[in-house]
């Protein structure tokens, strides 16, 4: 026989025969069978054509995501009940990659993380079909971050500030009050959105994933009762859900966001919490044999949370200017920032609020540590009123920390120390927040005002609290001009101070502090020195003249 | 094929075993006929996944099993396959789909048994070799090939369109089987493996003897029928001179070895000294 000697240019033409005859049918329908399945994950054979995260169908319509795409099978998770799948079942294709409905008309509902309503409202009219793998806004679409989105929590809004387009970590314990304080968030921006501005509207997602389904129920029930619905879609994948639907719930709420986003709108979208989501996510993997990695989660769960968060952004005018903040929940365990979950989101996110379960149970709520809480974004984030009142809150709190070992031998400091003690104590119960009851930015300045200024130090720790109350209710009924001009102009003019000063001397006037007594402080007159005690001393240095060469 | 495990390993040995006694009695045809039934077998566990698990299920009795496997292939298939594919069912594997591919590798056996009874086995084993050399470096051709998107029947063409008159038929029908059960291989390494399964077959009727003095021709003759007589099929005999042997002769067929030399024999002695 002849050698097989084949020269390139007659496989050339054979290809290209073969390319130019070939012309691909659309109309078959490809099938697949289940090999194996069990746990939520089943092994497709077949279906050569399959995509990288497409849908596929199952019998019963239950749909499946085909996640790893190996040679011979494809290995799926399934989204939603895996009971009713079996071995030799067919398996078709959607067509279509991972992608859910979004719209204006979410706003108000609970969904699960496919888009569908769970609420038992009726049917949601869907604008348009968004992917749940679309890339982040690139450098070039983006804007800094200026806009101040105000929690209404007095401790975040002063020292943590978040802008609108930014990611803060809201980190801690279980049982710290994180999702307290998404949801008062979320209740304040009652006020902005019914001002009907578009600039100043904040709509709200909500995802919660791997939560109990009573405490979804909760919160659902505080921001219907609060009139925040209207403005909040809600994004349920609670504990009995398959891992499959948590670990997509958050891309859900994220595509949800993205699209009004893009129309120039503003969006809030809270995670709660991301570390449930990472272990549904490596659960998802170790069922499909991919590598665990360092506490078995897999290699990329870094590129989970930070494809996730990424979206979270300010656009450029050119785009809108609709921006997207992020606030998502971590839960550590003993308060352990160090570990594997907690660094890689604090490494992703532009700051961190830290929640002290030790704070929480003395009292202080919301148990912000202000020492290692931080948000990137600053004072940017902040309207020039507050920047002045809360200039010197960090540092007076940070030195009130250090001296509090020594607040049990109150008697023994120096009056220097004492002053700082008692200024660190008043502010601490300044911060003090009910849950539920955030407040406008206008009363946040003048509450920190109060604090800051010194206004407080002649009121017993115990009243702070009644004390700002009764001072706002007074500013509310019998000087609102002074609220209405904080809010209004965002400053704090020199004007404003003097007429806040008045307003202070004549509610401490009234006042009355449970321990009786006044707090009105009554300083004897300032007497001057007679000439002849004056003294004069000066000191001289005598300083050799330099040597000269 | 992939990596195997222990059951599969002995139960594909064994199989190949079975395959080898009955095809040195067979004539081409029927070589030929036991190579495409085993490839349409193979072509229907394929898309049956639960076929296969009941077939391999080792929970279950070697005989239900193939009282399985006959009421779905017996009508289909000639009593030599039956008899192959029982006689795999029996075994153990370790997984389902070992037992398919150790079928596939039977069939394309038994093709390569075809080109060895017309004579022709070294050729094709060369042409394999370099079918595989080709596509290899033509990286075009070899994604066209493995593309399965593409229905088998327009790749076939392809390939045919390339290689057709230039090998010997049997070359040809492996590499089209090759590209039509490719069973997660891409044609490159098909045809290598094939090369190899080729090579392998055409070195069992080979001997290689190791003498330490010439030998005659009378001795060679009865040499050689010695060892047919042995290994019940017609050998070789390649020799070599090796005067560190001192005497006697070493015969090694493929993996086996007979070592009868004096050499040989004083080495063992030596191993059994106390020390």
């Amino acid at each position: 026989m002849a050698e097989l000697t084949i020269s390139p240019d007659e496989i050339k033409s054979a290809i290209e025969n073969y390319v130019s005859s070939f012309t691909p049918e659309t109309s078959a329908e490809e099938v697949g069978i289940v090999a194996d399945t069990g746990d939520g994950i089943a092994h497709v054979e077949g279906l050569p054509s399959a995509m990288t995260n497409e849908l596929l169908e199952f019998p019963g319509g239950v749909l499946g995501v085909a996640l790893n795409l190996d040679v011979r099978e494809i290995g799926a998770v399934i989204l939603g009940n895996y009971e009713e799948i079996e071995q030799g079942q067919q398996v078709k294709r959607t067509g279509r990659v991972l992608s859910v409905p979004v719209g204006e008309a979410f706003l108000g509902r609970t969904v699960n993380p496919l888009g569908q309503p769970i609420d038992d409202l009726g049917d949601i009219e869907a604008e348009e079909s968004r992917s749940l793998e679309l890339q982040a806004a690139s450098v070039v679409q983006r804007q800094g971050v200026k806009e101040p989105l105000q929690t209404g929590i007095k401790a975040i809004d002063s020292m943590t500030p978040i802008g609108r387009g930014q990611r803060q970590l809201i980190i801690g314990d279980r049982k710290t009050g994180k999702t307290a304080v998404c949801v008062d968030t979320i209740i304040n921006q009652k006020q902005n959105w019914e001002s009907g501005d578009p600039k100043l509207q904040v709509r709200c997602v909500y995802v919660a994933i791997g939560q109990k389904g009573s405490t979804i129920a909760s919160v659902r029930q505080a921001l219907d009762d609060a009139g925040a619905l209207q403005y909040t879609s809600i994004v349920a994948a609670p504990a009995s859900d398959s891992a499959g639907f948590k670990w997509l719930a958050p891309y859900t709420g994220s595509a949800i966001g993205q699209h009004w986003m893009y129309q120039g709108k503003h969006v809030l979208i809270v995670f709660d919490d991301l570390t449930k989501q990472a272990e549904a996510y490596r659960a998802i993997s170790l069922l499909l044999r991919r590598p665990p990695g360092r506490e078995a989660y897999p290699g990329d769960v870094f590129y989970l949370h930070s494809r996730l968060l990424e979206r979270c952004a300010k656009l450029s005018d050119d785009l809108g200017g609709g921006s997207l903040t992020g606030l998502p929940l971590i839960e550590t365990k003993a308060n352990d920032v160090a570990a594997y979950i907690p660094t890689n989101v604090i490494s992703i996110t532009d700051g961190q609020c830290f929640l002290e379960s030790d704070l929480f149970n003395s009292g202080v709520r919301p148990a912000i540590n202000v020492g290692i809480s931080v948000s990137r974004v600053g004072g940017a984030a902040q309207i020039k009123a507050m920047k002045k009142v809360a200039g010197s809150l960090r540092l007076d709190l940070s030195q009130y920390r250090e001296l509090e070992a020594f607040a049990a031998f109150g008697s023994d400091l120096d009056a220097a120390s004492k002053a700082t003690l008692e200024r660190g104590a008043r502010l601490v119960e300044l911060l003090k927040q009910g849950q539920y009851s955030p407040y406008p930015v206008q009363e946040q300045v003048v509450s920190i005002w109060l604090g800051t200024r010194g206004h407080l130090d002649s009121v017993p720790v115990q009243d702070v609290s009644r004390f700002e109350t009764e001072f706002i209710e007074y500013l509310r009924h019998q000087q609102e001009g002074i609220l209405a001009e904080i809010r209004d102009t965002g400053d704090l003019t020199a004007d404003t101070e003097k007429r806040l000063v008045e307003a202070v001397d004549h509610v401490k006037g009234v006042f009355a502090p449970s321990g009786g007594g006044t707090v009105v402080v009554k300083e004897p007159a300032a007497t001057p020195l007679a000439a002849a005690e004056v003294g004069h001393e000066s000191v001289h240095v005598r300083r050799p003249a330099p040597v000269k060469e | 094929m992939q990596y195997l495990r222990a059951a599969s390993r002995r139960a594909i040995a064994e199989a190949r075993q079975r395959l080898d006694r009955y095809l040195d009695g067979a004539t081409e045809a029927d070589a030929a006929r036991l190579g495409e039934e085993l490839f349409a077998a193979v072509d229907l566990l394929s898309g049956e996944p639960v076929l296969r698990r009941h077939l391999a299920d080792p929970a279950t009795d070697g005989e239900e099993r193939k009282r399985l496997l006959n009421a779905v292939f017996a009508r289909l298939l000639s009593k030599p396959t039956m008899q192959v594919l029982e006689g795999m069912v029996g075994s153990r594997w370790s997984q389902p789909r070992d037992l398919m591919e150790a079928a596939e590798t039977l069939g394309r056996l038994a093709m390569l048994v075809v080109a060895q009874k017309q004579g022709v086995i070294e050729d094709v084993e060369d042409e394999l070799f370099r079918a595989g050399r080709l596509v290899d470096r033509e990286p075009r051709l070899r994604s066209l090939l493995a593309d399965r998107t593409v229905p088998a029947g327009k790749r076939v063409e392809l390939l045919r369109a390339v290689i057709s008159g230039k090998v010997h038929p049997t070359t040809q029908r492996l590499l089209v089987r090759a590209v039509q059960a490719p069973h997660g291989i891409g044609l490159d390494r098909s045809a290598e493996q094939l090369a190899a399964l080729a090579a392998e077959r055409r070195e069992r009727s080979v001997a290689r003897v190791s003498t330490p003095v010439a030998l005659t021709d009378e001795q060679l003759e009865r040499l050689a029928a010695a060892l047919s007589r042995i290994y019940g099929r017609q050998m070789s005999l390649q020799v070599e001179l090796d005067e560190d042997l001192i005497g006697s002769l070493v015969v090694r067929v493929g993996d086996e070895v007979i070592d009868g030399s004096i050499a040989g024999r004083l080495a063992a002695a030596g191993q059994r000294l106390p020390r």
